[in-house]
C-alpha cells in the first residue's frame, strides 16, 4: 500500500514538473537577459518537494521521468543531455546542502538552481567541444542565486501550507 | 515514516553565505575568462562548428558573414563599437534565438553560442601583424 501510494504520488509530481516547465516556456527570461537556459526553475521546487518528503531515491526517479518525457514531448531529444546533467547536479548539490545544519530550504535551492547551470554550461561545453559557453557563468550563476531564491520562497511556502496536513519527512 | 524534523523555512545565515559563496564564484571565473588573454591592439574572432575551427578572422572593417551548420543559417555581423569592433549574430533561424539575443561582443573571452546549429563564436586577442592566416 505504500509503495502503491509512493509510486502514485512520484507520477503525480512528474506530471506537476512537466506542467511548471510548459509554464514557464510561456514567460522566457530571455527578454530580459538574453543568454541561452536562463529560465526561473519552476520545475525544480519538485524536485526540492520530493527530495525532503520522499528521499533521494524518489526524487532521482521524479527528476529522469521529468527530463525524459520533457524532451520527448518537446521533441527535441538533444535537450535531454543538458536536463539531465543539469538535473542531477542540482539534485547532487541539494542532498549535500540539506545535510548542513543552519541552511534553510532557501540555501538548499539557491545550491540547487548554481549548480543546475553549472550542470548545463558543463553539458554545453561537450556539446560544442568549446571552452565557449563558460562565458555565460559569470551571468549565470548570480542569476541562479535570484531564481533560487524564488524558488526557495515558494518551497518553504508549500512546505508551510502543507505542514498541517501531517506531511512526514525523510 | 517520519525520521527527519520539520525543514528550515526561514532564511538564515547559512543561506546567506551560500549566496555569497555563488556570487564569489561568479566574480572569480569572470576575474579568470578577463585575465584568459591579453588584449591585443586588435581583436580576433573565432568561429567554431562542432567543436572544430571553421573560421578564423580579424576584426578589423566592417563585414557580413554567413554561417551554415546542421540546417541553419546563421548572419554574422562585424561592427564599429567606440575605438574597436564587436561582432554579433545578427540574425539566425534557429529554435530560440538565443544567439541574436545575446547580443554584440567587443572584448578578449567574450563568446557567443548557437546551441542547435552547434556553432560558437569566440573573442581572442591578437597582436598586430602577427596572425598566422586570415579565412574568407
Amino acid at each position: 500500500m505504500r509503495s502503491i501510494r509512493q509510486l502514485t504520488l512520484c507520477a503525480v509530481l512528474t506530471a506537476m514538473a512537466l506542467a511548471l516547465s510548459y509554464l514557464e516556456n510561456l514567460f522566457p527570461l530571455s527578454g530580459a537577459i538574453a543568454l541561452p537556459g536562463v529560465k526561473i526553475g519552476l520545475a525544480n521546487i519538485v524536485t526540492v518537494f520530493a527530495l525532503y518528503v520522499l528521499g533521494p531515491g524518489p526524487a532521482a526517479l521524479v527528476l529522469t521521468a521529468r527530463c525524459l518525457l520533457g524532451s520527448l514531448f518537446a521533441g527535441n531529444m538533444n535537450a535531454l543531455f543538458f536536463s539531465l546533467l543539469g538535473g542531477f547536479c542540482a539534485m547532487g548539490t541539494m542532498m549535500l546542502l540539506r545535510r548542513v545544519r543552519g541552511i534553510s530550504v532557501y540555501g538548499v535551492s539557491i545550491g540547487g538552481a548554481a549548480a543546475h547551470n553549472c550542470g548545463q554550461v558543463a553539458a554545453a561545453m561537450v556539446t560544442l567541444g568549446n571552452s565557449a559557453p563558460l562565458y555565460y557563468l559569470p551571468v549565470l550563476l548570480p542569476v541562479g542565486v535570484a531564481t533560487g531564491a524564488v524558488t526557495g520562497l515558494v518551497s518553504a511556502c508549500l512546505f508551510q501550507a502543507l505542514s498541517r496536513t501531517g506531511l512526514h519527512f525523510k | 515514516m517520519s525520521t527527519r524534523p520539520f525543514p528550515k523555512l526561514r532564511p538564515t545565515v547559512g543561506d546567506v553565505l551560500v549566496g555569497g559563496a555563488v556570487l564569489l564564484l561568479a566574480v572569480l571565473c569572470g576575474l579568470w575568462l578577463r585575465g584568459g588573454g591579453e588584449d591585443g591592439r586588435t581583436l580576433s574572432a573565432v568561429v567554431s562548428i562542432d567543436g572544430a575551427e571553421a573560421d578564423r578572422f580579424l576584426l578589423v572593417k566592417e563585414e557580413e558573414r554567413i554561417y551554415k551548420s546542421r540546417g541553419y543559417t546563421l548572419h554574422i555581423r562585424v561592427e564599429k563599437s567606440g575605438t574597436g569592433f564587436s561582432v554579433a549574430v545578427t540574425d539566425s533561424d534557429c529554435p530560440g534565438k538565443d544567439c541574436v539575443h545575446t547580443g554584440a561582443i567587443s572584448r578578449v573571452g567574450q563568446s557567443v553560442v548557437c546551441l542547435p546549429a552547434r556553432l560558437s563564436i569566440q573573442l581572442t586577442g591578437t597582436q598586430d601583424g602577427s596572425v598566422d592566416a586570415v579565412i574568407g
